[in-house]
This record gives structure tokens, sequence and C-alpha cells, in this order.
């Protein structure tokens, strides 16, 4: 029996580019369905986009089939995420801030998608807990 | 993500529609570097229709634009609109390529 809230989004996937994509396609599309704006719904795909696919590159020792949960709330004054893996101890806060100032040719693009999800939310945060890695991201309607 | 190519003068057009992400971004960059590779100098990326960007969308364009460099060539920007702005301001993404208002403009 789905005992969740109609307010609740909750799926889990392998840690695949394709199923990763998926995941953020039903994410996004509960989130339009249930009247979130489109800029809080923007900021919740960058989220989505730029916390897993860091989860992707970074995040695994070994090549295994590893699960991701991927959870949205849509409370009263703002959206909450939840995305929790299974993966080694990887906190993405940790990243330097890319200096947004240089020329073209001394742009590194290490940093830029947490730097760009700091920017669009208002809270970021990571837990390790029981051997998995938690990040909350808060985004204000 | 669509992308719809065109010439105008010596400059080739690419309206890119829809989302530019971690999954559409390398179909981008590697139509665009067969451009470049076929002796393109300057793209001028049109955004009027892209919807969403994302760091690996950017990363593309500066992938792009520094293989332009090289060549002698150069990347522009145009019709950029809404949250995809705000995105390439955050970014500082406004400052490393010429952007402007219209196809016209970034052409000539």
């Amino acid at each position: 029996m789905n005992t969740e809230p109609a307010n609740v989004f909750e799926t889990r996937f392998q840690n695949r580019l394709a199923d990763l994509i998926s995941a953020m396609e039903q994410t996004v599309q509960f989130l339009r369905q249930n009247g979130v704006s489109d800029k809080v719904t923007y900021a919740a795909n960058l989220a989505i986009e730029e916390l897993t696919t860091n989860i992707l590159k970074y995040g695994y020792d070994d090549s295994a089939v590893h699960e991701i949960l991927l959870r949205a709330e849509i409370l009263t004054d703002h959206l909450l995420l939840i995305i929790e893996d299974d993966g080694h101890e990887f906190n993405p806060l940790l990243a330097s801030e890319p200096d947004i100032h240089l020329p073209l040719e001394q742009r590194a693009v290490g940093g830029l998608g947490i730097h760009l999800v700091r920017k669009f939310a208002e809270e970021v945060r990571y837990e390790r807990r029981d051997c998995r890695n938690r990040l909350t991201v808060v985004i204000r309607y | 993500m669509k992308l719809t190519c065109s010439k105008s003068g010596a400059a080739s057009v690419i309206k890119v529609t829809d989302r530019l992400d971690a999954q559409s971004g390398p179909d981008f960059e590697k139509s665009c570097d067969r451009l470049i590779q076929e002796g393109e100098k300057l793209l001028v990326i049109d955004l009027e229709s892209l919807s969403y960007i994302s760091s690996a969308g950017l990363r593309s364009l500066l992938v792009l634009g520094n293989r332009l460099k090289e060549t002698g060539g150069s990347l522009r920007i145009c019709c950029l609109g809404g949250i995809v702005k705000q995105v390439f301001a955050a970014a500082g993404f406004t400052s490393i390529f010429p952007v402007f208002d219209s196809v016209d403009a970034a052409v000539k």
C-alpha cells in the first residue's frame, strides 16, 4: 500500500547516466504536475543533475551496480530534495569554488556544477550516516 | 535537444532547442566540433529556444570556445533569456563569450 502523501515523490535508480536522466525527468514532471514554478523546477533539476552526476563520476571505488535514492518533498514554503548513495565518503561541498572571472583559455570547469547548485538553492547540506552519503537541498519558493 | 544549423555570411548559426545537459552536451559538442574541423571559424550559438542548461552544457561551450580560439576563430552566444541567462551570469560565462541580443547582431 502506498502511504506517501501526494506531495512527495521518491525513486531509486541505478548508477548509470540513462537511469539518472530518467529519474530526473520523472521528478521534473512531478514538480510541474504539482504547480511548482519554473524557476524552482529549474533549480531542482540543476541540483539533481549536478549532484547525481558527481556521485556517478566520483562516488564509487568499484564498477558494481549501486542504487541512488532521490526524494522530492513539496512543502509549504520550500522544496526539499534528498539524495542518498552508498558510495565512499564524498562531500561535494568541499570542492573549491571556481574563479568565474578568469578569461576563456584559463577557465577550469571543475566545481562549476556545485557553484551553480549553491547559487540557485537556499541551502545544501551533506551528512555521512550509516555508511551512506546524504545530500539535502532546500529551494525556497 | 534539437540542433538547427544554417549559414549566415561567414558565420555558422546553430540554434539549440530544449536542453543542454549531461545527456545532450556530448552530442552538441560533437556536432559543433565537426563544423570546426570542416573549417568554420565563427560559430553563433542561438539559445533563444533553450529551456535548460547545466554545468555539462556550459562545459561543452567552454571546450568549443577554446578549440575555436586555437584555430583563430570565435564562438558567440545570442538570444539568451529567462533562467538560462541567469545561469550564464552565475557561471561568469557572459564575460568569457561575446553575447548578442539577436542572430543578426551576432553574425555581423
